[in-house]
């Protein structure tokens, strides 16, 4: 019985295809592209400052923010702005709690979008 | 158009723009995994800061007055602001004669435990002496005593007197108020009985005994509480850290290369040795001996039993801060005795007598003081003693055991 062989010959490119085969080869590698492109947007986006690193940024300010309100007791409202930031910081009495606040601070840019809420409860009784 | 479709064109641009697909498919993949787990990430970092602050809430959240009104050993849950994001879970459980509370803040699988020691400030009422209107005579202040801060006296009242010939040397009896005081102690929390009850049944638990106690060993609040077991007398001369429970059905005796940091010591006898310095809460049944030179930190303890006739001894140069608490009626004289150039900061609160020597800053309460000497036994006399209510820390927090002083609950020290 004849033994069936078949070996990949790289003289087979040297041969001739029709348009459409490379037309549709082109469409996928557009295709390809524009899945990248997106991607390489989310990242450049994530890593850029305007998501996440303006994100953690936000964070850091409200915590050191509440932090410092805690410590100094301050049981009234305040507003500051901090690198482009509004920190707006609301006391709140706690329902059916006596002597318990919530301290709200709400970050938001100068667009008014908000970033970021922060709760925390504190004792006030023996001020 | 169909004639440049049909064009025939070189086979050889195909493998070529196959592998500019493929690469740039790998590029997207890895963008695209890069950007999934950066903000899966930062997602988790976000939940891990709000849960840490939800634990730091509810801790403030329980010491408004609502730590009084959980049962002992419980524990329960709640939704802090109400959003269904927001769970922590809060235990209390005694941790010898203080209380204990555990607080879990969890978001999915990010949790955030802590456990702290409670103590309260207690009712403003400077106390520094209460003795019980059960004595027959005045109390007899001789020597260089001082008594500064309100005092809860019998109905005989207090008077100067002379010891050894020794005369009161100060000028005022009292530097505060004075009231009459009840035939009994003032009122005790509910809890303190059972969290006794709840030490002492570590004598009669059927564990297995440890053959020696390990040279080093640490346990944290979150696990179970370990005990270290032995029928035998124990010489402890270990470094031992956190939830342990070191309990003989002898004796246990304390070296001062032992090193002890917030563990529980329950024996019959209890005997710590020259130059010890540690924090440990001590219960015994019979006698607790401090020896000269012993420190024991804050938030230290010294308990005796209450069915026993039991005895607690103080020598000299012993610098002692927390409370040192004896239940029951003991019938020895003194129950209590306090040698002189020792110095207690803190609470003593017997249902016996005091023979007080030393230097107490913060409380005592007692049924009578004694001296028991040669010449006899001298009743409701105090001889260079100092009890100063003012000089103990405004920061000071009490383990509860008077049920006035629930209080104003603050965390004594943060448990790991």
């Amino acid at each position: 019985m004849k033994r069936s062989t078949h070996t990949f010959n790289i003289n087979s490119f040297n041969g001739r295809i029709s348009c459409s085969t490379l037309l549709e080869t082109i469409v996928s590698l557009l295709l390809a592209n524009i899945v990248f492109f997106f991607a390489f947007t989310i990242i450049l986006n994530s890593m850029s400052g305007n998501f996440m690193i303006r994100e953690y940024k936000a964070h850091l300010k409200a915590y050191s923010f509440l932090t410092q309100e805690m410590l100094e007791r301050n049981f009234e409202d305040k507003a500051i702005e901090l690198n482009n930031l509004n920190l707006q910081k609301k006391v709140i009495s706690v329902e059916n709690e006596p002597g318990l606040l919530q301290f709200e601070i709400k970050v938001t840019d100068r667009t008014g979008k908000e970033i970021l809420v922060l709760k925390n409860y504190i004792r006030h009784e023996k001020d | 158009m169909s004639k440049i479709i049909d064009k025939k064109i070189s086979a050889g641009i195909l493998p070529l723009t196959l592998s500019i697909s493929l690469i740039l498919a790998l590029f997207c993949m890895a963008a695209i995994l890069l950007a999934y787990y950066s903000n899966l990430l930062w997602i988790q970092a976000k939940n891990s800061y709000r849960v840490e602050l939800n634990a730091q809430s509810a801790l403030e959240y329980v010491l408004n007055n609502k730590i009084s009104s959980i049962p002992l050993n419980s524990s329960f849950s709640t939704d802090l602001f109400h959003q269904g994001r927001d769970s922590v879970t809060i235990s209390k459980r005694a941790w010898g004669i203080y209380n204990l509370l555990s607080i879990e803040a969890y978001s999915n699988k990010i949790r955030h435990n802590t456990n702290q020691l409670i103590g309260y400030a207690g009712v403003q009422n400077n106390l520094a002496l209460y003795v019980c209107n059960s004595s027959p005579t005045a109390l007899t202040l001789a020597g260089a005593t001082e008594i500064n801060g309100n005092a809860w006296l019998p109905s005989k009242g207090i008077k100067a007197g002379t010891y050894n010939r020794i005369g009161y040397s100060g000028s005022s009896l009292v530097a505060g108020e004075t009231y009459r005081s009840e035939s009994k102690l003032p009122t005790l929390d509910d809890n303190i009985n059972p969290k006794l009850q709840q030490v002492y049944d570590l004598l009669g638990t059927k564990i297995e005994q440890v053959k020696e106690v390990p040279k080093a060993m640490e346990n944290s609040f979150h696990n179970q509480m370990k005990i270290l077991y032995s029928q035998e007398s124990i010489l402890l001369q270990s470094q031992l850290k956190g939830n342990i429970a070191v309990v003989s059905a002898s004796e246990i005796e304390i070296d001062p290369s032992s090193n002890l940091d917030n563990i529980i010591l329950v024996a019959p006898a209890i005997k710590f040795k020259p130059g010890f310095k540690g924090c440990v809460q001590a219960f015994a049944d019979k006698f607790i001996n401090l020896a000269s030179g012993v420190k024991l930190l804050y938030p230290s303890a010294l308990i005796t039993n209450s069915t026993k006739d039991s005895q607690i001894n103080i020598s000299e140069n012993v610098v002692f801060q927390g409370v040192i608490y004896q239940s029951g009626d003991t019938k020895l004289n003194p129950s209590i005795f306090i040698s002189s150039g020792s110095r207690i900061e803190g609470q003593v609160i017997t249902h016996g007598s005091i023979e007080h020597h030393g230097i107490v800053y913060g409380q005592i309460l007692c049924n009578s003081f004694e001296i028991n000497d040669n010449s006899g036994l001298h009743i409701n006399y105090l001889f260079n003693a100092v009890v100063d209510r003012f000089s103990l820390p405004e920061t000071y927090l009490f383990p509860g055991i008077l049920a006035s002083d629930i209080q104003y609950p603050e965390i004594i020290t943060r448990l790991q």
